[in-house]
């Protein structure tokens, strides 16, 4: 079979019938628009916890203990201090949020523009940033964050820094490698030749064509910032306590096995959460790869 | 004084990797090469592929780093200006690439592409950006509609229109053109060899035409020089160049010029032009230096 | 037309349609109607997008179902190849028919000496043991004149030039002695002198094996050089037809004449042409396709669809003015040019 990618380049107009939606075939599934809906949702109850949440989750009332989830004053029940459920649900994912946003910043800050400046640069710089970067992944990440975090102190934003540390340097391998690609096209070369500057052939010419999967990249990565943070939250490094969050609440409810319904919530909401982004970057990812240069004949 | 004066123009790559591992060989990819190019003319730089020609082209314009020679634009040697002062006289010195698909920014629109050098050279606002690139685009045969559209969207010889836009945006002396016109279709070939013919007749604009096309380049061509192997074999104005070939390798690219003459016609039939060159009469094509006989 | 009784090849009403993004079918080839005699070499010529690569793709099965739709007849020697299904196929494909890319580096697995390759080939149709296999690829080599072929047969394709992988394509075509041998754009991506030595590799083997070839290119040398016949195509149509010696000095459509006009022939600085570019499938309207690049067009030209109209001599041409153009044609001396 001749590939749609080859067709293309001999001039045959492909598109997939099996394509809906908008211009340039890009394919909307019922996946990334129910993990789309799911994560606006997560926002939405961010922004607006104090108004959705129906109690102040850090509320206690210890003759509230261990309620059940129904109806009546704690939907989804009690914990051990009497904290509500939902509440605490609500505002977790605030932590969840800001966890992706900091894990997923501080990796591509750290790992993006120095990969694109080792593509394009190479030589030395590449080499030496290059090591860095290999040593980094070398480190195995769950101690390097235990010792880190040591150090530093903990608490959500710190740990999260270091989080996005450990994730940076598939962030940098893309880079580099995307600009390497990149460097050697006709119209960098042509760029070159109408007299731009290195700066501005990086900026203007490689950085927008190594967006791409930087960007598909950053959604796994939040996916990643999300269980990271449920994870050390577990373990008391990252949001520590009266504050809940997912992570958190999962810590508490582990201390007592009778009311299970403790753990299937914030497990589920973090599941769902992870989903969410995953199922987004892949759809992003398929997005992305249709866009090949086809030609007109 | 010359427009252009190149001389003993060098460049040695770090060669592949034998078979077996380690072992590095340097290729000269081109040797010693010196030429002159006065303004308004065309001079053809013919070779097959691997014979040193795109990269004289490149190392004349600096894209790539020459290891020895001196490459003189209008009385300055290219070679040892510093950056800023070689990319102001980018400005004078454009170029045209050969592969449609590849040599405008996709994501950018073909008015801004057309229009960056504008930007870069003259600072000129985006208003008058726009009216030059308009006129730009509407000299070289595309219509004003097509500033806002990207590269994908217009068919090869529309590109490399617009590629050509782009390098007389600032009224280059010299044009480079690396085969610009090969992966074009025989008809859009033509109208852009017009083209570029006008232009040298309403701009006086010189150009460095590469190409492996001798027949091509034999009729809008002053002179010609043929590249094999990194070094020039062979040099001359066209008409001299046709009927007088120097240099073998020369004949055989004569030879290889199709005929249009249908082969029933023909006396004989047969290929009796056949290249001779070479350790056999049937050319198996430039070594790629792994072969070891 | 052929004048073969008994063809090899025989297309008739060939149709293939590709979804638009707006989903409706656009056509890239429509209605094209050719043959192939036993033995001959017939050439396809036509600039990029006028249908002729997408036609021999279809010729073999080779277009993705689901984006493409063919319609017609393409009838092999007798067999019907249009709905073919997948494993009819494997008796056809490098077996009766050989196909050859344009980009022979491209088209070569780069992980497989050629000589594997070449027999790989050999014993998916045959059978025939590896020791076999091996024997008769080399053997092969040797018959696309490659020097050398027991050493080369153990090179990977990285190894050798354009050309010789350009010729070793043709002896993994070649390999299973098809009747046909189909070659896309043989040639373009080989240097001149290159050209030359695989034309006349294909020639000497078709004089040697009587094997018909469908030779699909954009160059008209290419086709002065060894076609029989030659059927122009412009816009998925086809526009002329007839022997190669007829089309090449004295052709019958304007859009010929501009191909013909657009070659460089070293006398003139200004290369004659034609304003514009083909029509984009799906952006096609009524009458001649060719009406906004002709300078004889006629306000009858953009009312009526051309239809190909059969001439004498095994000639067509569907333009139409050809009696007026054609008596004109025939009054002067002929277009042989160099």
């Amino acid at each position: 079979m001749i590939s749609p990618e080859r067709l293309e380049l001999m001039g045959v107009p492909v598109v997939d019938r099996l394509a809906i939606g908008r211009e340039r075939g890009q394919r909307i599934s019922l996946a990334a628009l129910l993990a789309i809906a799911y994560l606006l949702m997560l926002v939405i109850l961010s922004v607006l916890a104090r108004y959705i949440a129906p109690h102040d989750p850090k509320l206690m009332d210890l003759t509230d203990q261990y309620q059940s989830p129904g109806l009546g004053m704690h939907l989804l029940g009690t914990d051990r201090f009497g904290h509500d459920e939902l509440s605490q649900l609500i505002f977790g994912a605030q932590f969840s949020l800001l966890a992706a946003v900091i894990g997923t910043g501080v990796a591509v800050a750290v790992g993006a523009p120095l990969g694109v400046l080792a593509g394009y640069i190479g030589d030395t710089f590449e080499n030496v940033t290059g090591f860095f970067n290999d040593a980094l992944m070398a480190v195995p990440s769950l101690l390097f964050v235990l010792s880190a975090i040591a150090v530093i102190g903990s608490g959500l934003t710190r740990a999260m820094i270091v989080v996005g540390v450990i994730f940076s340097p598939p962030f940098f391998r893309l880079a580099r490698a995307a600009a390497r690609d990149v460097k050697h096209e006709m119209f960098i070369e042509a760029s070159r030749s109408i007299g731009c500057s290195t700066w501005r052939t990086i900026w203007r010419h490689i950085i927008p064509n190594v967006l791409s999967p930087i960007v598909v990249q950053a959604t796994f990565a939040a996916g990643a910032s999300v269980a990271a943070e449920a994870g050390l939250s577990f373990l008391g490094l990252g949001v520590q306590l009266p504050s809940a969050s997912w992570g958190t609440m999962l810590s508490t409810a582990a201390e007592n096995y009778s009311a299970p319904f403790l753990i299937y919530f914030p497990g589920i909401a973090i599941a769902l959460t992870v989903m969410s982004f995953l199922i987004l970057g892949d759809w992003l990812s398929d997005v992305v790869g249709t866009q090949r240069r086809g030609r007109i004949p | 004084m010359s427009l252009l004066e190149v001389v003993g123009l060098t460049k040695s790559f770090r060669g592949r990797y034998g078979p077996l591992g380690l072992r590095r060989r340097a290729i000269q990819a081109v040797r010693n090469v010196s030429f002159t190019l006065d303004e308004g003319q065309t001079l053809a730089l013919i070779g097959e592929s691997g014979s040193g020609k795109s990269t004289t082209a490149r190392l004349i314009t600096r894209l790539i780093e020459p290891d020895g020679g001196s490459v003189n634009f209008e009385g300055e040697d290219l070679l040892e200006m510093r950056q800023t002062e070689l990319r102001r006289t980018r400005a004078r010195l454009a170029m045209v690439f050969q592969d449609p698909n590849g040599s405008l920014d996709p994501r950018v629109t073909i008015g801004d592409s057309v229009g960056e050098p504008l930007l870069v050279h003259n600072g000129l606002h985006r208003k008058e950006r726009e009216n030059r690139v308009a006129s730009l685009l509407e000299r070289v045969g595309l219509s004003p509609r097509h500033m806002s559209r990207y590269p994908r969207e217009l068919s090869g010889g529309q590109v490399q229109r617009a590629a050509i836009a782009r390098a007389i945006t600032t009224n280059p002396k010299l044009i480079v053109c690396d085969e610009p016109v090969t992966a074009l279709d025989v008809i859009i070939r033509a109208q852009i060899i017009n083209l570029l013919s006008d232009l040298q007749n309403e701009f006086g604009i010189a150009y460095l035409f590469i190409s492996h096309d001798l027949n091509l380049v034999r009729a809008f061509a002053d002179s010609v020089l043929v590249m094999l192997n990194g070094e020039i074999v062979d040099r001359g104005t066209a008409q001299q160049i046709v009927s007088n070939p120097g240099h073998a390798h020369t004949r055989d690219l004569l030879a290889a010029i199709p005929s249009l003459v249908p082969k029933a016609l023909r006396s004989g039939g047969t290929f009796e032009d056949m290249p001779t060159s070479g350790p056999t009469s049937i050319p198996m094509g430039a070594p790629t230096g792994l072969e070891t006989g | 037309m052929s004048l073969q009784a008994n063809p090899l090849l025989e297309v008739d009403g060939l149709t293939i349609e590709f979804a638009s993004e707006r989903g409706a079918w656009v056509s890239v080839v429509e209605n094209v109607s050719f043959r192939v005699g036993r033995g001959e070499i017939v050439a396809l010529v036509g600039e990029s997008g006028s249908g002729k690569t997408v036609t021999s793709l279809a010729l073999l099965g080779l277009l993705d179902a689901r984006n493409g739709r063919v319609r017609g007849s393409i009838r092999f020697d007798g067999i019907e190849l249009a709905g073919l299904k997948g494993v009819a196929w494997r008796q056809i494909r490098g077996k009766r028919v050989g196909m050859i890319f344009q980009d022979p580096i491209e088209a070569l697995n780069p992980a497989f000496t050629v000589g594997d390759q070449i027999a790989e080939t050999i014993r998916a149709h045959t059978g025939v043991n590896r020791r076999k296999a091996w024997t008769h690829a080399v053997d092969m080599l040797r018959r696309v004149r490659i020097p050398s072929p027991d050493r080369r047969a153990h090179y990977y394709p990285h190894m050798l030039s354009g050309g010789m992988c350009q010729r070793v394509m043709i002896a993994q075509a070649l390999a299973c002695a098809p009747d046909l041998l189909i070659a896309d754009e043989p040639t373009t991506a080989l240097d001149t002198t290159i050209q030359a030595a695989i034309l006349q590799l294909v020639r000497e083997i078709q004089l040697e094996t009587g094997i018909s070839v469908l030779l699909i290119t954009h160059d008209l040398g290419v086709v002065a050089e060894i076609a029989d016949r030659v059927i122009v195509m412009y816009a998925g149509q086809v526009v002329e037809s007839g022997s190669s010696a007829d089309v090449l000095t004295s052709p019958v459509h304007p859009y010929t004449d501009a191909l013909l006009g657009a070659i460089p022939n070293g006398s003139t600085r200004t290369l004659v042409t034609v304003p514009g570019a083909a029509p984009i499938p799906g952006q096609i309207s009524v009458g001649c396709r060719f009406v906004s690049r002709c300078r004889h067009a006629l306000p009858l030209c953009r009312n009526r669809d051309p239809d190909l109209q059969e001439l004498d001599k095994g000639r067509a041409s569907r333009c139409l003015r050809v009696h007026e153009l054609y008596a004109l044609e025939a009054s002067r001396q002929g277009r042989a040019t160099m």
